[in-house]
């Protein structure tokens, strides 16, 4: 399995949404449940599936979910 | 002496000349915004120790942030000097600390959020390659047209729109800054001032009623503080950012109708929404981050509001020194906390469909932006004035 696919199980987890599928342009914009609150379960819940810990600037610089993808990918490198 | 104040005439006079010398693109421009701004800053300054405070409080940041890899220790030093310099009444008083170094300058708030961030965004901004000036970093923190009352600006965000080249403005955009301007000044002098003489009225009166009448008078009370602040503080903003705009700089929007929130969390995204994204990126985040990792067992949820509560509690206390914004920073904390709740409870007890469906209503809307409305007046009344002080004078 790779990033994006172990990606989109933690996102459908998070938001209780099985359907959810992702998208590298993709932002908070495009699902409901993400808002600043849910953000940082997102983002606990990637740590702790991917063994990686992000900084407070780090998560701040995220536009979008490719950008996600591309520094959880740098974290395993 | 000059008073810095939105409202003093020289400050004016400096918002409406201030674009000759800052809407170009000359090689000075950076030199004369400094000028400018160690001048407004320098009128705050009462003696050569609140120099000399200044001075430190205001290099230490850029002076340590290169040299030390654990920035957190810079950060507690600037909240200590901070929290030292405002001196809350409800520590100071308890713990009987000697208040000797009275030199709280103008916008220390501001100037902390500011150095937070610079610290926080340093290493993101070296990554990109980026030359990080005093000069800069000396405009980004004392901006005159931010430093009063914010709103507060990101220093990433602050260098790109400097370094942005400076296009002639066009005769609408400036008829329109001035409109704006004016609206502000409506605003802050008429409408605000007008509320202002009634809340002092009822205020200066407590002590006359009693009963259901002192029941209605404070509730009027509490009803028209709230617009009172909403009126001063949004056109303050609207001042600046629209001065602001007209000298070149792209100054982040503050207010977004904020008593239409349906609830306390959206209230907090749509009052002074600069300070709530700084709170969340800087305070909320980080510690929710925290208590998720170690109270692992623990029901997320729970968590959850409990750091909300520490947030806004200490969104609440930056506002004001006495126990009356220890009042306002524990009813902030609980309605956010108690908003996330209650719908967190709604949305298991009915499931995401209905939950859906009752929110669509037009009646639950206007309830929910009442209740909502009910709570910010109410907690709103333990600003601006001793109201916890008045209102044991009248139950004593």
């Amino acid at each position: 399995m790779n990033v994006k696919e172990t990606l989109t199980e933690v996102f459908q987890d998070v938001f209780d949404d099985d359907e959810l599928e992702l998208f590298d342009e993709m932002t908070a914009e495009y699902v409901e449940e993400w808002t600043s609150l849910t953000h940082i379960q997102l983002i606990v819940a990637v740590e702790k599936k991917f063994g990686v810990k992000f900084t407070t600037v780090e998560v701040m610089k995220l536009k979008n979910v490719g950008e996600f993808i591309a520094l959880i990918e740098k974290k395993l490198a | 002496m000059f008073e810095v104040a939105i409202e003093s005439l020289w400050f004016v006079i400096l918002l409406v000349i201030s674009p000759v010398f800052l809407r170009n693109n000359w090689k000075y421009r950076e030199w004369i915004f400094l000028g400018l701004n160690l001048f407004v800053f320098g009128v705050g300054i009462r003696s050569i120790s609140q120099l000399l405070f200044a001075a430190l409080f205001i290099l230490l940041p850029y002076i340590l942030t290169p040299r030390l890899k654990n920035k957190t220790w810079i950060i507690v030093v600037l909240v200590v000097c901070f929290a030292y310099e405002m001196k809350y009444d409800w520590i100071f008083g308890v713990l009987n600390i000697p208040y000797v170094f009275a030199w709280k300058l103008l916008g220390l708030s501001y100037i902390l959020f500011r150095e937070i961030d610079f610290v926080m965004q340093y290493e993101w901004l070296k990554e990109e390659g980026e030359e990080i000036r005093l000069v800069d970093y000396l405009n980004y923190l004392l901006s005159f047209y931010t430093i009063i009352c914010g709103p507060i600006m990101r220093f990433r965000d602050y260098l790109a729109d400097w370094k942005e080249e400076k296009q002639p403005l066009e005769k609408a955009e400036i008829y329109s800054c001035f409109n704006r301007m004016l609206n502000g000044y409506i605003k802050v002098f008429l409408i605000s001032g007008v509320i202002h003489n009634y809340t002092d009225k009822a205020f200066r009166n407590f002590e006359r009623w009693s009963g259901i009448t002192f029941l209605i008078i404070f509730l009027g009370f509490a009803f028209l503080n709230a617009w009172y602040i909403y009126f001063n503080f949004s056109g303050f903003c609207d001042i600046v950012i629209a001065a602001g705009k007209l000298a070149g700089f792209t100054i982040p929007e503050n207010f977004n109708q904020p008593y239409l929130a349906r609830s306390l969390s959206e209230y907090w995204n749509r009052h002074h929404i600069t300070l709530s994204q700084w709170i969340r990126d800087y305070i909320y985040s980080p510690i929710f981050k925290w208590g998720i990792t170690k109270f692992e067992k623990a029901d997320i949820n729970i968590i959850q509001y409990v750091m909300l509560f520490v947030t806004f509690f200490i969104a609440g206390i930056w506002h004001g020194n006495t126990v009356n914004y220890l009042i306002y920073a524990i009813l902030e904390g609980l309605g956010v906390s108690g908003s996330m709740w209650w719908n967190n409870t709604l949305k298991k007890k009915m499931g995401k469909k209905k939950y859906k469906e009752y929110q669509s209503k037009a009646i639950v809307k206007w309830m929910e932006i009442g209740v909502t409305w009910g709570y910010i007046c109410i907690s709103f009344a333990f600003v601006g004035y001793d109201t916890w002080g008045a209102l044991m004078n009248i139950f004593r």
